[in-house]
């Protein structure tokens, strides 16, 4: 069941009315129905794939249980590596067989051989890369000792197959998460009309921004040899407020819904289109992945605390393109990683990184001039690497670049629209400026007090989600990784 | 958990108030165009109602009320004959009007225009309502929905009833700037369902991109329920032992050739008449003489003299068959 999709505003209702009414008795019977209903949520998509799930999840369990008990240094890691080799091997599979033999026959052509190996086209499991990653949080923390395993396999399941937050994150650490499922879920009010909130910001910047960015963003990165430099600075541009909206609006709605079942998720965006560096843009931007690489591989390599500024260098290139890698199976994701990676290489060398760790223009109204040229400057750089991301070849991506050097002239057919589009971002900046210090971009409601203005603002929210729902509603862009 | 049930209520109330305002404020602009004569399912139903006797029915897109022209038919065959196309009519709603037609009216003959494109499309919101809005009685109304309507469809006008104006927005932007904002006069609605076309397309026009530029047709774009439901409107004309023959209207020859596969399309279309035993006239496969830029009003329409060509050729070719 996709978020922005019809199905889901009849499943969510019930899913809410059946859990608090019907299997509120235990935490057993709740955490069952939610398993119940994740794998529904799921299996929607295609039900294969829920074997997946099931043995990921049962495996990291029996190795977790077997972690916790086993004092032997040498078994422990062999049974770390089963979970690694199993996880990432699925992954692997699933993900990247493809490219890795398609790649591998482009370089042998390039020597001149003929390899003539016919590649299976194996579908890609929905948010395999999210819970894979979930799971293997998991064993890996218990294999530090950071974590006691959990001896619930009903609750280790409703953990990793949690279905607000299964198919494109934000990905959660069992330390967080898992407690949840072991608590007396009380309905919280407060909670709940905040999950509502979180959920409906997040349709507007799915629908009405990411959407219809879409359009335009489509239309010129595919057809880029058509479109001057005014044109390919907007592909760029739409494509970060679409990517941004598309993404971040999953996060609220996935963090708003998981608020109605009286869990908490964690924050996964922090308004990374106002830092003022590439430092505060990646501790903004999809943040449940890029603490994921801290924890798990960045500081494993050493991290900062390595004696040589080459090696520094290198463990930060590495994490950088590895998160591009893990994006999809693509050279241009790793591209996008390492050309991040080349950007942030400076602030960490010169030890800048941590400048910008307070919110930006923290209570005035505007930013300064100073501040305001790094956020316009970072966001430039940001649009930049994102033209990588979005191009179908790293060919492609520097074409679309040397199209910025070409003749100064507009023609784009849909200037109407277009400015449609660039007031509907505007709105979304305007609104998310005046709340950057909160979790999301709609929290308090710009302090309304009376509940008749609040629900004036939310009817008409939802009236621009129907009214500004494009033809073509586009799947979740994370859905793919 | 009472409160907050209590309060999403009525915040949904307010939402369903503010729903019909906006529906309100979007809908002017159709009925401006009502005003102005130019949505013709308005006055086509008024017309139908009004008819005595119905004996020929013609159901399909534009292209079928552009092309098929009710008092030509009706001195040629010696019937009443009735033109129900309506813009963007897919075969889903040509179903939905066929069964409100036989509440009606017995036609012995149902002609059915095929036209690609409109399988492809899926504007239910739209081209269903524009019939919908303007049906007799509630009954009928609830029956179309039903018929032309998915659960989605259904679910989406009971929530947010201006869902299907959206589309409506810029006009009203230019409305409110003072700026023309209603379509140009493509034709006049006649007596019986044809629309009269005197506009005659420039080669120009034909030679700009278009949805037929290096057009490749492929099944697998072809909406599902449209399918099923032109399957449904042969099986409900075999059931009341109605005869129905499938036609499709011709293309201007440039247009026609921008398309890189039409045999595919025809037969496609041709598979269902042989399955169905059932007779199909596919006027982009017959020499009529038309010349696109005396004949045709657009890109993919008729204008009345290319009309007249055609609905004579189809008349003889239904006296034929009789």
């Amino acid at each position: 069941v996709l978020f922005n999709s019809f199905e889901f505003l009849i499943f969510l209702p019930v899913v809410f009315l059946l859990y608090w009414f019907v299997f509120a008795r235990t935490i057993q019977l709740r955490n069952l129905f939610l398993v119940v209903v994740s794998y529904v949520f799921y299996g929607w998509w295609d039900y294969r794939f829920l074997a997946l799930i099931a043995f990921s999840s049962v495996l990291d369990y029996f190795i977790g249980k077997h972690l916790g008990h086993e004092t032997n240094s040498k078994k422990r890691k062999y049974l770390l590596w089963v979970s690694l080799i199993s996880n990432l091997g699925l992954l692997g599979v699933f993900k990247y067989f493809g490219f890795f033999i398609d790649s591998f026959s482009e370089l042998l052509l390039l020597f001149g051989m003929n390899p003539n190996i016919t590649t299976l086209k194996i579908l890609l499991p929905v948010g395999i890369s999210f819970y894979t990653f979930q799971t293997l949080s998991y064993t890996i923390d218990i294999y530090r000792r950071q974590l006691k395993p959990t001896d619930n396999l009903l609750a280790f399941l409703a953990f990793v197959s949690f279905f607000p937050q299964l198919v494109a994150g934000p990905i959660e650490r069992a330390k967080d998460l898992l407690p949840q499922f072991f608590k007396i879920r009380e309905f919280s009010y407060p909670l709940a009309v905040d999950g509502l909130r979180q959920i409906l910001w997040g349709f507007f910047k799915k629908v009405v921004i990411a959407d219809n960015c879409a359009i335009y963003a489509n239309e010129i990165f595919n057809n880029y040899g058509d479109h001057g430099p005014v044109e390919l600075t907007c592909g760029a541009i739409f494509f970060a407020f679409q990517i941004y909206g598309d993404f971040s609006g999953y996060s609220d709605i996935a963090i708003g819904t998981s608020k109605l079942f009286g869990f908490k998720l964690r924050q996964n965006f922090a308004y990374p289109y106002f830092s003022r560096d590439i430092g505060e843009f990646w501790r903004r931007w999809h943040i449940s992945l890029s603490t994921w690489f801290r924890d798990y591989v960045y500081i494993p390599l050493g991290g900062s605390r390595v004696s040589s500024k080459s090696r520094l260098a290198f463990n930060t290139i590495a994490v950088f393109t590895i998160s591009g890698f893990w994006h999809g199976a693509n050279w241009t994701f790793m591209a996008w990683g390492l050309l991040n990676g080349l950007l942030f290489l400076p602030l960490i060398l010169g030890k800048r990184n941590r400048n910008n760790m307070a919110i930006v223009a923290t209570g005035n109204m505007l930013p300064s001039l100073s501040e305001l040229f790094h956020m316009l400057l970072t966001f430039a750089l940001i649009c930049l690497t994102w033209i990588f991301f979005r191009a179908e070849t790293i060919t492609d991506a520097f074409h679309y670049i040397a199209g910025f050097g070409g003749d100064f002239t507009v023609s784009f057919s849909y200037l109407s629209s277009i400015l449609a589009v660039t007031i509907g971002i505007s709105i979304m900046l305007i609104v998310e400026w005046m709340h950057r210090e909160y979790e999301y971009g709609f929290k308090n409601v710009f302090g309304l007090r009376s509940r008749v203005s609040r629900y004036g603002i939310y009817s008409i929210l939802l009236l621009a989600i129907f009214t500004f729902t494009p033809e073509e509603s586009s799947e979740f862009i994370y859905f793919q990784f | 958990l009472r409160r907050f049930l209590v309060n999403g209520t009525v915040f949904f109330g307010l939402f369903l108030v503010l729903s019909y305002l906006w529906l309100y404020i979007l809908g002017s602009y159709e009925r401006d165009m009502v005003t102005n004569d130019l949505l013709f399912p308005v006055l086509r139903w008024d017309d139908f109602y009004d008819k005595e006797k119905v004996d020929l029915l013609v159901l399909g897109s534009s292209h079928c009320h552009r092309s098929y022209n009710s008092a030509i038919i009706d001195s040629m065959m010696d019937v009443s004959s009735f033109n129900m196309g309506s813009s963007a009519q897919t075969p889903t709603t040509s179903y939905a009007v066929l069964k409100e037609v036989f509440e009606h009216q017995q036609p012995d003959l149902v002609v059915l225009d095929l036209y690609h494109l409109i399988f492809e499309a899926d504007d239910q919101l739209r081209n269903a309502r524009w019939n919908i809005e303007n049906l007799s009685d509630l009954s009928s109304k609830i029956g179309f929905c039903k018929r032309a309507y998915s659960a989605r469809e259904i679910g989406i006008t009971a929530v947010a009833p201006f869902y299907g104006h959206r589309k409506n927005l810029e006009a009203l932007f230019y409305k409110l700037i003072g700026r023309n904002y209603l379509p140009r006069q493509k034709g006049s609605y006649t007596k019986g369902g044809y629309v009269k076309s005197e506009k005659v397309v420039s080669q120009a026009a034909l030679e700009r991109p278009n949805s037929f530029t290096n057009y490749l047709f492929d099944e697998s774009k072809l909406v599902a329920r449209h399918v099923k439901n032109l399957e449904s409107i042969i099986s409900t004309c075999k059931a009341k032992g109605v005869k129905l023959i499938l036609v499709t209207s011709p293309l201007p020859q440039y247009t026609f050739d921008q398309i890189q596969n039409y045999n595919d399309i025809h037969n496609y279309f041709q598979g269902y008449a042989d399955h169905n035993q059932i007779s199909y006239i596919d006027f982009n496969l017959q020499e009529l003489s038309l010349i696109d830029t005396i004949h045709f009003s657009d890109v993919h329409h008729l204008n009345d003299k290319g009309a007249t060509i055609v609905t004579k050729s189809l008349a003889t070719q239904l006296n034929e068959l009789k």
